[in-house]
């Protein structure tokens, strides 16, 4: 499957993007923040993609997806510190095939991504 | 001296005896001294304004007259005293006059006060208090900064102030040179006494409601203006308007909204109803267009049990409630800025967490592998309670019971690869703080790795069990597994692993008491102080 990436952190990104390709999928896009993310979808149409929700410059990963699935039904994998059941409520509005909890190991990425 | 009313005072002077009071009285009708003066066989037996003076024939008594047409105070021996003089009156019988008794060392022997009830008996107490402290006239003067006794024969007028009220006093000092009678006697007559309020009219008050800083209203039981201080209403005429009328009839007045004058209303009933003050914190926009805040207060006038009026009071505590605002604003920011620090950790922690992570998977050799996991473990337990504080917004305490639940269940995800462990959870939310939360963590998570190497792999259905109570102030925290259990030659100091160490460690950092079983499996139980 084709993937995008989003996560502020750019250490993360590569540990999550390490973890998905051995899980047999192909990153095809990495972004930091909510704008950048929503042109990369936009522009790449990726099959899933993999979200933060705390993103750089104070953006949200949900408000994101949210933005992104007003044109496309590309599902996402939330990875998140937050896992208050406000954060969790609100990303149930959005079109959410898993939400995982960090830190995460491969076998919970690839997992969700099956 | 006998009297035979309320004000009874004997003085011998042969026996030295002093009485007075009702006491006297009692034992003057039941004395042989009483009966022979009732029956008259005496001859000095003297009546005065219907009080009675014995004398005894031989027996010298002390009397104090005063003279009614100089109005002073007159002292002499009874025994000298044998017929009635019109024109004086027995010191007993005025009820303005008090006076003490000196003897000539300027010992205080006695004090007589009058029965009025007037603040005067405070000044009667304090000497009488001083003579039977046997303190001297002077020393007595001392004590009493605003007493100065007369030195001249005269007598002269002295101020006292008593609460407030100002006391002025005429004092007479009489010498007294009669055998073995040898003193003085000072007495004092109140002239007059100034209580400073009764001087107030009601154009005082009417200044003192005006200048008072505060919004002070009195309404009638309909709420209607009866009386508003210029405090509350600065424009004369407004005011004068508003007299008999309520805040609906201001607010149609001015043509603004009438929620205000409904609440008001409301808490007015309220107080009315309940017969209590209540209060209220009112909000407003000033003519600059900033928030002003009021704490109004309405209070009933309750008279022969009866509510009659109703008081109203007003006080602008803008500054107050801006200091509050001030106040909760820091505490949030402080929040914020905890919970920012707490994700910050937590984040740190994930990315170390993910790199094991990766030269896990990356890892050929399977014990190498289940090292890197056990550090992931350890890390995981720490970031677990930075997460659980940043999710609850509490930065005190961690609640352990979720956390130790929590724990498992990630671990059950992280170490254990082909098998379903149970995991069984017992127990109650205990709160503890964030070190006491870490420390526990971190012993639970080195006995959960260890069930996931030794006993998980050895039995079919595995079984973890996680206790947690609070017992007398005490925590109980029991973890079993259902394995084979330590081997029979397992010795704690020859063989214990890393993980035994450390849950030692922990278990020592806790002062707490740790107990291993090795029966149905392997059980730890650590007790420790909350």
């Amino acid at each position: 499957m084709r993937i995008l990436l989003v996560d502020d952190d750019q250490l993360i990104r590569f540990v999550h993007q390490m973890f998905i390709e051995r899980a047999g999928h192909e990153v095809v896009g990495l972004a930091e923040e909510e704008v950048q993310a929503v042109g990369l979808a936009l522009e790449l149409k990726p099959d899933i993609i993999v979200m933060d929700i705390r993103l750089e410059n104070g953006s949200n990963g949900i408000s994101a997806m949210k933005t992104i699935q007003q044109t496309m039904d590309i599902p996402a994998i939330y990875i998140s510190g937050n896992s208050d059941n406000k954060t969790i409520e609100e990303a149930e509005q959005t079109i959410m095939k898993a939400f995982l909890v960090k830190p995460v190991t491969q076998d919970e990425i690839a997992k969700a991504l099956v | 001296m006998q009297f035979l009313k309320s004000n009874q005072f004997i003085w011998s002077s042969e026996q030295r005896e002093y009485l007075c009071g009702v006491r006297a009285a009692a034992l003057m009708r039941e004395s042989d001294l009483f009966k022979r003066a009732a029956e008259n066989k005496f001859k000095d037996v003297l009546w005065f304004q219907d009080r009675c003076l014995i004398v005894e024939k031989d027996q010298r008594w002390l009397v104090l007259k005063r003279n009614q047409e100089t109005d002073l105070i007159e002292v002499e021996l009874a025994s000298s005293f044998a017929e009635r003089k019109e024109n004086y009156d027995l010191v007993e019988c005025a009820s303005d006059i008090e006076w003490i008794y000196v003897n000539q060392n300027s010992e205080v022997i006695y004090s007589f006060q009058n029965q009025t009830g007037h603040p005067i008996h405070q000044l009667s107490d304090a000497l009488l208090r001083f003579s039977k402290q046997g303190l001297s006239l002077e020393q007595i003067s001392e004590k009493l900064s605003d007493l100065e006794v007369y030195e001249g024969q005269e007598g002269g007028v002295k101020s006292f102030t008593y609460r407030g009220v100002v006391l002025e006093y005429e004092f007479h000092r009489l010498k007294l040179d009669h055998l073995d009678m040898k003193g003085e006697v000072i007495y004092f007559q109140l002239k007059n006494v100034q209580r400073p309020f009764e001087k107030f009219s009601a154009d005082f008050y009417k200044v003192v409601l005006n200048s008072a800083a505060v919004d002070v209203a009195v309404f009638d039981l309909e709420q209607r203006y009866m009386l508003i201080n210029e405090f509350a209403v600065k424009n004369k005429e407004v005011r004068n308007w508003l007299i008999g009328r309520t805040d609906f009839d201001y607010c149609e007045f001015k043509g603004t909204d009438d929620t205000m004058a409904k609440v008001r209303k409301e808490f007015f009933e309220q107080s009315k109803r309940e017969r209590r003050m209540v209060e209220m914190e009112e909000k407003i926009i000033d003519a600059e267009g900033k928030p002003r805040y009021s704490l109004k207060r309405f209070k009933p006038i309750i008279v022969q049990d009866e509510v009659k009026y109703m008081m109203g009071f007003g006080m602008d505590v803008t500054p107050v409630i801006e200091a509050q605002e001030q106040l909760q604003k820091s505490l949030l920011e402080k929040e914020a800025l905890l919970g920012e620090i707490h994700h910050r950790v937590k984040n740190n922690l994930t990315v170390v967490y993910s790199l094991l992570e990766l030269q896990a998977i990356q890892e050929k050799n399977a014990d190498i592998a289940f090292a890197y996991r056990e550090s992931q473990s350890r890390i995981k337990a720490m970031a677990l309670v930075h997460e659980m504080l940043y999710k609850s917004h509490s930065f005190e305490a961690i609640e352990l019971f979720a956390y130790l639940k929590n724990l498992a269940e990630h671990l059950q995800h992280l170490l254990s690869v082909n098998k379903i462990v149970e995991l069984k959870f017992l127990g109650e939310a205990v709160d503890l703080p964030i070190s006491t939360a870490v420390t526990c963590g971190l012993f639970a998570n080195e006995i959960l790795t260890n069930a996931y190497k030794y006993a998980i792999p050895f039995v079919e259905s595995p079984e973890i069990r996680i206790r947690l109570e609070e017992v007398n102030g005490f925590v109980e925290m029991e973890i079993a597994d259902n394995g084979p259990g330590l081997k029979n030659d397992f010795e704690e100091g020859k063989n214990a692993s890393l993980g035994f160490k450390l849950m030692r460690t922990f278990a020592s950092q806790l002062k707490g008491d740790l107990e291993i079983k090795s029966e149905d499996g392997l059980r730890y139980l650590l007790k420790f102080k909350k």
